[in-house]
């Protein structure tokens, strides 16, 4: 049992887990409006916003459920990663700078404010939350199940507890993010969010250099996973473990739906000052693309040790980063590496439930035409209830960890890129046409994703993602209905 | 970014679909005539890009451009590289221990346009005025 053989391991994870509480004991010092409690009083620099959007959209799906995708479908999931090198700027190109501007104004603190800010349009606000919301709860149920599989792990849970191991470590995971997070809200978010990137970025860095170096170099790691039965040469090959519609639906859908993602555009708000901008997506690319690292040398590295006979077949494809780190790392590096895991998962599942709490206390009720009260209070509160219902629905859900985060991207992606990306900066697009692309968005990918797990999909949707086919359609019904429409001087 | 820099990327886009369906031509792979359908996704992100920049001015509008149009014909000819190296025929040579389309996709797609476009930003930066459309809502609420 890891707790009593290598302690060191445990007492890593322990100690970090006691960090980020402290964090937002910390914190909850400084959240006094509702300001600082949804986007950290607007005062944050070029690293601290670099780090925390990075932090926030990297998560358990890319630390945990990467390696795990890729052990399963070999390196076309790595097309999910291939945007990564254009997306930071395509997010500071075309939105950053449009959604820190407006969010100097006096109220503009969430997605669904700058609707309403931009349109005036109530019934768009509205969809906009309840996209952020559904999205959000999903996103949280992946990370909550992900920090549940890393800490399974670490402790050794499922000897001592047997099936209750999982969910048992889910509420551990979960009750540390909500107390940091209903501490500090934001602030609390942004600083362990600046912790956590770097320890990530550690974390992945010395993972890579164990993984390349246990497998025997990339030659011989390709040579393994290549002369396999299990794997095969087929393993390799980008294009050659899925249909072709859905490598190019994972091109599509993370390059273009990265528009859509709140736990990143939600950062811009946050920036101190806009020239900050100008760095930014070095900043973000470069951790990015450093943090890759763990999912490209572990999702070679696994099968190689698998095919080889150096570590058994894995029982769930989500254990290939928990398996290599307990049988190859050194205890410190493995200690480290659990700490970057559990930051990966946290840092993402504290901002979306600041996201989802901003939904339920702020948006919706400001879409019904009421004013909210008490938003510091009530935002404690929902972090709290959410908090308890993502863990159930994770529960429930039973799914892989990078499929419940794609299907969470691909909700925000396919509700809110169009919406984002283009009705901001054209004129022709009107508060019907937002709310109309967001409806078919939401709509067409909660659908079809429902009709897949019913095993109701028709033949010739084969293959085709359902977020990418629902991005595809909100898009166009935007760009459509754009087209038709005359230019609005009012902007609303 | 002007109507004309927009032009340019999609001529970008074009002619490496069709530098991608010469490829396709000559090479035995597995995917025929797709190499179409990989360049105009490839190519859709840098559409957007190009479009819906915030406006600049002078020399920094047209570096701007520059680095689009180089951007999306190194994405577009890498993502059409890997598709068209795939299959039986994908020659035998390695890259940093790595098979082609994979080293393709790892090195080219993510290093290059992180480097230009990250690179490009930064250079090209500048704190202008905001588009029309949000300096009117910065009007309707008081702030900006």
């Amino acid at each position: 049992m890891p707790i009593l053989d290598r302690p060191l391991i445990a007492w890593t994870a322990v100690l970090y887990l006691l960090g980020m509480v402290g964090i937002g004991l910390w914190a909850a010092r400084r959240t006094r409006s509702p300001r600082d409690f949804f986007i950290a009083g607007q005062s944050l620099g070029l690293l601290v916003t670099g780090l925390a959007t990075m932090s926030a959209a990297f998560s358990g799906f890319v630390f945990v459920g990467g390696p795990g995708l890729t052990y399963r479908m070999g390196t076309s999931s790595f097309l999910i990663c291939a945007s990564v090198g254009f997306t930071p700027a395509l997010l500071c190109w075309t939105v950053g700078r449009r959604l820190r501007r407006l969010a100097a104004g006096a109220d503009v603190l969430t997605l669904s404010d700058v609707v309403l800010a931009r349109w005036g349009d109530r019934r768009a606000a509205g969809l906009t939350a309840v996209a952020v919301l559904l999205g959000s709860v999903a996103y949280l149920g992946a990370q909550i199940q992900a920090v549940g599989v890393v800490l399974e792990a670490v402790f050794g849970a499922r000897e001592w507890l047997g099936a209750l191991g999982l969910p048992a470590m889910m509420l551990v995971g979960v009750a540390v993010v909500a107390a940091y997070s209903v501490a500090g809200g934001m602030v609390a978010g942004v600083y362990t969010d600046l912790v956590q990137g770097l320890l990530m970025m550690v974390a992945a860095l010395g993972v890579f250099a164990a993984a390349v170096g246990a497998g025997g170099g990339m030659e011989r790691i390709v040579e393994s996973v290549a002369a396999s039965e299990r794997f095969g040469p087929g393993f390799l090959d980008p294009t050659a473990g899925v249909p072709l519609w859905t490598a190019l639906g994972f091109f599509f859908v993370f390059s273009i739906g990265t528009l859509g993602q709140p736990q990143m555009l939600h950062k811009f708000f946050m920036l101190k000052d806009p020239r900050a901008l100008r760095w930014m997506p070095l900043v973000l690319g470069g951790s990015q693309t450093v943090c890759l690292l763990l999912w490209v040398g572990l999702g070679l590295t696994v099968p190689a040790l698998v095919a080889s006979g150096a570590l058994p077949p894995l029982a769930s494809p989500d254990e290939a980063t928990p398996a290599f780190l307990l049988a190859f790392a050194p205890d410190w590096l493995a200690g480290l590496a659990f700490a970057g895991l559990l930051a990966a998962v946290m840092s993402t599942a504290d901002s979306f439930l600041n996201l989802a709490a901003a939904a339920l206390v702020r948006d919706l009720p400001r879409a019904l035409g009421r004013e909210p009260r008490d938003e510091v209070g009530r935002g404690r509160w929902a972090v709290a209830a959410l908090a308890i219902g993502a863990a159930v629905t994770a529960w429930l859900y039973g799914d892989l960890v990078a499929l419940l985060g794609t299907f969470a991207f691909g909700t925000l992606a396919a509700a809110l890129a169009p919406a984002m990306g283009i009705g901001l900066a054209w004129d022709r697009v009107s508060g019907r046409t937002i709310a109309l692309s967001i409806a078919c968005g939401l709509g067409i990918h909660l659908a079809l994703e429902l009709a897949g797990r019913l095993g109701a999909l028709p033949a010739q949707l084969d293959g085709v993602l359902p977020s990418a086919l629902a991005l595809g359609t909100s898009l166009l019904v935007l760009l459509g209905a754009g087209w038709l429409e005359s230019p609005n001087p009012r902007g609303a | 970014m002007t109507a004309g820099s927009g032009r340019k990327a999609v001529l970008a886009g074009l002619a490496t679909t069709v530098l991608a369906l010469a490829g396709s031509l000559t090479t035995a792979g597995r995917l025929g005539g797709w190499p179409l359908a990989v360049a105009a996704v490839g190519v859709l992100p840098f559409l957007l890009m190009a479009w819906g920049a915030d406006p600049a001015s002078g020399h920094r509008r047209r570096a701007r451009t520059v680095v689009l149009r180089l951007a999306a014909l190194w994405v577009t000819g890498c993502l059409a590289a890997v598709f068209l190296l795939a299959g039986e025929t994908a020659p035998s040579w390695t890259l940093l221990g790595l098979p082609p389309q994979l080293a393709v996709l790892l090195l080219l797609l993510v290093v290059g346009p992180l480097l230009l476009l990250g690179l490009g930003h930064a250079l090209t930066f500048e704190d202008d005025s905001p588009s029309e459309p949000v300096a009117r809502a910065e009007r309707r609420l008081g702030g900006g």
